[in-house]
């Protein structure tokens, strides 16, 4: 099972530095590489380069410049609305946009300029589709080492430096109402990309969690991985491990063996401890962020403060208050530090929070005003540093427990921790234990 | 009256606690990323309470007065009256959560009968008692 982790931002600097080596790769999406160009291509440098090797690659983002389906009345925008930001001569099209719309070619150029989106009907037309193809793959083989060569200090490692792992054919959001054509219209970009790149090509599959349960559109979408393409990545808009239903869970397990049996790898973009189970069935691997990035929305809610950075909770492998974690400890009958690492956690991060006194685990709850006029607390910097870290050595240690053991075995770990999740506090929002195990014992 | 938003229910509520000796009272108290409804503090009886104020979704309200057990002596959920037929009685006596039934009158009646907290925090509860004497006279 592959791990990814998402560079989401340059706070998140440390996380990938400490921790990235213990991981099997790292995405960069193409809007922070056009808005950071040298920072980031350092960090790539430094990961990838000749002592790490870490894989990695970079996400064209190509869908950003597509059109927004709005989930809510069904109509469909091409004003690039969901790419813009409020500046002092009102909305325009955000600059890390805008610079990555010039780097990705000529049309991605023109959706900007003329701020309109790349359309279905524009990617039906075969001069436009193949410039679009060649364009993008074009950026991610060679816009790095452009930017290394450009830069005196990093030049160097121009030469050295080894291509993506993984490169991208240009992906659009499959509109639900226009599935087919949508598929029709992959597989000619499939097609076309095919003549630019045809060792490492990947497609990146992003639909709505509705296609999964409509066994024509998947049949369609299961023939997409026999062309000669080495894997595919999959995004389903609106889909959550933790809440999704038996009928969605299944479905997804299914396609993702369907696709594995046709001989290629396939990836979840969006993926939690299910998707490392699901490895067992097919999966070659999945990405996340820093302590976030288990579930994404294609098409984006816009706004909203910075989240707390919840503790994950090894027993049910989700997130919780501290508070939701605390309350539990009578009923586990964790008294003290001994009897918290012996039973839920006993990373490097947990040990040194704790220190031996369990009245210290409150620690990953910390909150502050984080400035003068703040009314609110919220987490400090510090607490949610110390939440991320410890995710990713509990995603760690769950990759392992995944990777040694059979499936019988993991439905008896769930099993354990099915027991957990029906104490009172948890059990309103956590049955997806119980419903993991469902859809497992039935494979 | 209609209670349309649960802020309604703090009036009624906080004349019914006041009355029980809790003088001290406080309305949306934070506790980590939750603000507890109204919290109380009796002097005389040296005692805390947590009220989760709902209108309708008593399994969520349910599940914040349970973590609320954590810094309060006492916890409770506080309800439009009629909201009682529908709950699971025996979650609550289970875990010893007290239901204050809210009349459309503006009174009030204790229809559950709180448990001390068995998962009490002495540091949580001191932290918060200070902030309901401070503010809530």
């Amino acid at each position: 099972m592959k791990l990814y982790l998402r560079y989401g931002s340059h706070s998140e600097k440390d996380y990938f530095e400490k921790m990235l080596r213990f991981f099997d790769g790292v995405v960069f999406a193409s809007n922070l590489l056009e808005s950071t160009p040298s920072a980031t291509v350092s960090l790539i440098a430094r990961f990838s380069g000749e002592k790490q090797r870490i894989s990695y690659y970079i996400d064209p983002m190509t869908y950003s410049f597509g059109e927004f389906f709005d989930y809510k009345t069904g109509e469909i925008w091409s004003d690039l609305d969901w790419i813009k930001s409020k500046t002092k001569k009102g909305y325009s099209i955000k600059s890390s946009y805008q610079k990555l719309g010039k780097a990705l070619g000529d049309k991605f150029n023109n959706a900007i300029v003329k701020e309109k989106s790349i359309s279905l009907s524009d990617l039906k037309n075969p001069d436009f589709r193949s410039s679009v193809c060649q364009s993008s793959i074009s950026y991610q083989k060679n816009r790095v080492t452009g930017i290394l060569k450009k830069d005196k200090e990093f030049a160097h490692y121009a030469d050295s430096l080894p291509e993506p792992s993984i490169i991208l054919a240009p992906y659009f959001f499959i509109q639900p109402g226009l599935e087919k054509e949508w598929i029709k219209v992959t597989k000619d970009i499939i097609t076309d990309s095919l003549k630019y790149e045809n060792e490492k090509l990947y497609i990146k599959l992003c639909f709505d969690k509705s296609l999964l349960l409509n066994v024509d559109l998947l049949s369609e979408i299961i023939e997409l991985s026999k062309l000669n393409i080495k894997g595919i990545w999959i995004w389903v808009n609106d889909f959550d491990e933790m809440t999704a239903d038996e009928n969605l869970l299944s479905s997804f397990k299914e396609l993702i063996t369907s696709i594995s049996l046709n001989g290629k790898e396939v990836y979840n973009r969006h993926g939690g401890f299910f998707s490392l189970i699901l490895s067992k069935m097919g999966l070659t691997g999945m990405s996340h962020g820093v302590g976030y990035g288990e579930k994404k929305d294609i098409m984006p809610i816009l706004g909203g403060g910075t989240p707390t950075v919840n503790y994950y909770f090894p027993a049910l492998h989700k997130k919780y208050g501290v508070p939701d974690i605390e309350r539990s400890f009578n009923d586990l009958e964790i008294l003290d530090a001994n009897i918290f690492h012996k039973k839920i956690c006993d990373c490097a991060i947990c040990m040194g929070v704790i220190k031996g006194d369990l009245k210290n685990f409150k620690q990953y709850g910390e909150t502050h005003l984080a400035t003068k006029s703040s009314k609110r607390k919220t987490q400090t910097p510090a607490a949610a540093k110390r939440a991320r870290f410890h995710y990713l050595l509990a995603r760690l240690n769950e990759k392992k427990l995944i990777q040694d053991s059979e499936v019988d075995i993991i439905i008896s770990h769930l099993k354990k921790s099915e027991v957990i999740s029906t104490l009172d506090y948890f059990s309103y929002t956590s049955k997806h234990i119980s419903t993991w195990i469902k859809v497992l014992e039935d494979n | 009256m209609e209670y349309r938003w649960e802020v309604d229910l703090y009036i009624p509520l906080k004349k019914y606690l006041k009355n029980k000796s809790f003088r001290f009272l406080e309305e949306e108290v934070g506790f980590f990323e939750r603000r507890i409804d109204v919290y109380g503090f009796s002097k005389i009886r040296n005692e805390t309470i947590a009220v989760e104020a709902k209108l309708r979704n008593w399994k969520k309200a349910l599940q914040q007065a349970l973590l609320y057990q954590l810094c309060s002596d006492f916890s409770y959920v506080a309800m439009p009256v009629e909201v009682f037929s529908l709950i699971d009685l025996s979650v609550f006596e289970r875990n010893g959560v007290g239901f204050i039934g809210v009349y459309p009158s503006g009174r009030c009646r204790e229809l559950i009968k709180a448990k001390p907290s068995s998962v009490l925090k002495s540091y949580y509860r001191d932290e918060l008692i200070p902030l309901s004497r401070e503010k809530g006279r």
